[in-house]
């Protein structure tokens, strides 16, 4: 992670651990609890922010010459949180708001929010690996998936995908099996987990969830999602513990 | 087979054609305005993707075109809008989606051109790909502002994203409004002195032209030069690293002898500039495809 953490002020403050959800997402909201016990005892916080306030934050981010960049940005009702801090970023991202500029700005509102999308992906991007989904290999600050990319991708790496075209409708879905990083959970994951593993890997995704429809020993392919629910408790641990563990390397990385 | 997507009566289009006309290149093109009477087909299952692309009642297998040039549109971070027909527009998602993850060499993907959309991300990467950038500075704070222009002397303001907006010089008419940056922070970059070279990448190929300023009032005109070998290297394996087989990247060769990266364009006109600098451009790109089909 290109960061340069002699900056002031950074030095002594603890690691953070982001978790960017909105109100509704109540499976961030669990994984974020969950993360709070797991990192109990470290020098780290868990913070989670809702995207709506980033419009709202006061932000420095800076590029040197060598391109090597640090942020600061200070979220309403917090301390700065510099680039250097951050552990791990669990990016739920669905929307990002821009607050009503004032009527003498002359910038529309869609520039404005070009703009400040075009600024948090910067930030995150800086975030490198450390990021889930990692923006190191798709470009998209809300993750974009497309049928045809992860049908590819998982009839590649050997997994049963449903014959679909482009323009199929949703078709209903009974199993999954959920990626988080290097573990798997879900009803199928000791038949697939290891090809779902691999899809995911070869899509540059570290969380997905994989849908299939069962009828009787077979399953077929038919969704590939990188927005799951997270509702149930086998999966937010899952997400909880990848979390834990790009932020406990991130930990050991700054201390080697 | 080379599929060629866009516009006939744009220039890089129009050259491109008469390249691969001029050294036999087999080609079909697409043109944008006749996508209501071209279908798509597309399905995925155990065995992989497979397709065909139907033209006016033609129909290509979609794995027979090893080669694709497709400059449909500027590249934004807003998804495709405005007054197309819906089955048009689903037609160009549905192209843009295959061209994500065709099996063909593709200049260049939506995906990787995407990533060029925000302007302080593509400054970041530049220099994670080992060139100088200009200092460069985002800020809601209006004093910030202030010690960086004291530092660096000139300073320009340009949007954060891909936004079209041109980049202006910080003056004592921006310092006036300032206050507005609590609102909409904006970026900031040092000024870099120098002699503006534009390169354009095509394949492992580095073409370079620099340009020459010529009398008050007279246009500047573009003239072919040959850059370091290291610049060379650098630029090729820029390009790749970003996933784009053809690039236009703007440089500046500093007094002091060295060369910063002012930005990389994923889908760079060369029709001009070709024109105007002799480089070879199309040429080039004619036979990146032809190679790979």
């Amino acid at each position: 992670m290109p960061t340069q953490p002699d900056h002031a002020g950074a030095g002594l403050a603890p690691g953070v651990v982001l978790v960017l959800a909105h109100a509704s997402d109540t499976g961030a909201a669990s994984v974020a609890a969950s993360l709070r016990n797991l990192l109990s005892g470290l020098p780290m916080e868990v913070w989670t922010v809702p995207p709506e306030i980033l419009g709202r934050a006061a932000w420095s981010h800076t590029v040197d010459a060598y391109g090597r960049s640090h942020t600061r940005v200070v979220i309403p009702g917090r301390t700065a949180l510099h680039s250097s801090q951050i552990r791990a970023v669990f990016n739920r991202i669905q929307r990002l708001p821009m607050p009503q500029l004032s009527l003498d700005h002359p910038k529309g509102y869609n520039y404005a929010a070009q703009e400040l999308q075009a600024l948090v992906l910067s930030w995150l991007a800086a975030c490198g690996d450390c990021v889930v989904q990692t923006l190191r290999y798709q470009p998209w600050l809300i993750p974009q998936l497309t049928l045809l990319q992860w049908a590819s991708a998982a009839a590649r790496c050997g997994l049963p995908v449903a014959p679909c075209h482009t323009d199929t409708r949703a078709v209903p879905w009974d199993g999954t099996v959920l990626v988080a990083g290097t573990l798997t959970t879900g009803v199928l994951a000791g038949r697939l987990g290891i090809a779902c593993m691999a899809t995911a890997q070869n899509l540059g995704f570290t969380l997905l969830e994989f849908r299939f429809n069962r009828a009787g020993e077979c399953a077929t392919l038919v969704d590939v999602s990188p927005h799951p629910a997270l509702s149930d408790l086998e999966d937010i641990d899952a997400v909880a513990r990848c979390l834990a563990d790009l932020a406990e390397r991130a930990l050991v990385e700054e201390t080697e | 087979m080379i599929l060629v997507y866009g516009r006939p009566q744009d220039p890089c289009i129009a050259r491109l054609v008469g390249a691969l006309q001029t050294a036999g290149g087999h080609y079909r093109l697409l043109d944008i305005a006749a996508l209501a009477s071209t279908t798509l087909h597309l399905q995925v299952g155990p065995q992989g993707m497979a397709g065909e692309l139907v033209v006016a009642g033609v129909r290509t297998a979609l794995a027979d075109m090893r080669a694709v040039f497709a400059r449909p549109s500027q590249p934004t971070l807003e998804p495709i809008s405005g007054s197309i027909p819906e089955p048009t527009r689903a037609l160009q998602r549905q192209l843009e989606v295959w061209l994500d993850v065709a099996p063909a060499l593709v200049v260049n993907r939506p995906a990787a051109m995407q990533a060029q959309a925000s302007r302080l991300l593509q400054t970041q990467r530049i220099g994670e790909a080992g060139f100088l950038v200009p200092p460069t500075l985002v800020t809601s704070d209006v004093d910030e502002v202030r010690a960086f222009w004291r530092t660096h002397g000139r300073v320009v303001s340009r949007p954060i994203s891909g936004s079209p907006a041109v980049a202006t010089e910080l003056d004592n008419a921006w310092l006036s409004h300032m206050h507005r940056l609590a609102e909409l922070p904006a970026q900031f970059q040092a000024y870099v002195t120098g002699v503006d070279v534009r390169v354009y990448v095509v394949g492992q190929q580095a073409l370079a032209a620099a340009i020459t300023l010529a009398a008050t009032g007279a246009a500047p005109h573009w003239v072919a030069t040959t850059l370091p070998p290291a610049v060379t290297v650098h630029c090729v394996a820029m390009s790749q690293a970003m996933g784009l087989p053809l690039s236009g990247i703007d440089l500046r060769l500093q007094p002091d002898g060295r060369y910063v990266c002012l930005k990389i364009n994923p889908m760079p006109a060369f029709s001009d500039f070709e024109a105007k600098s002799g480089l070879p451009i199309a040429a080039a790109l004619a036979a990146l495809l032809m190679d790979a089909a």
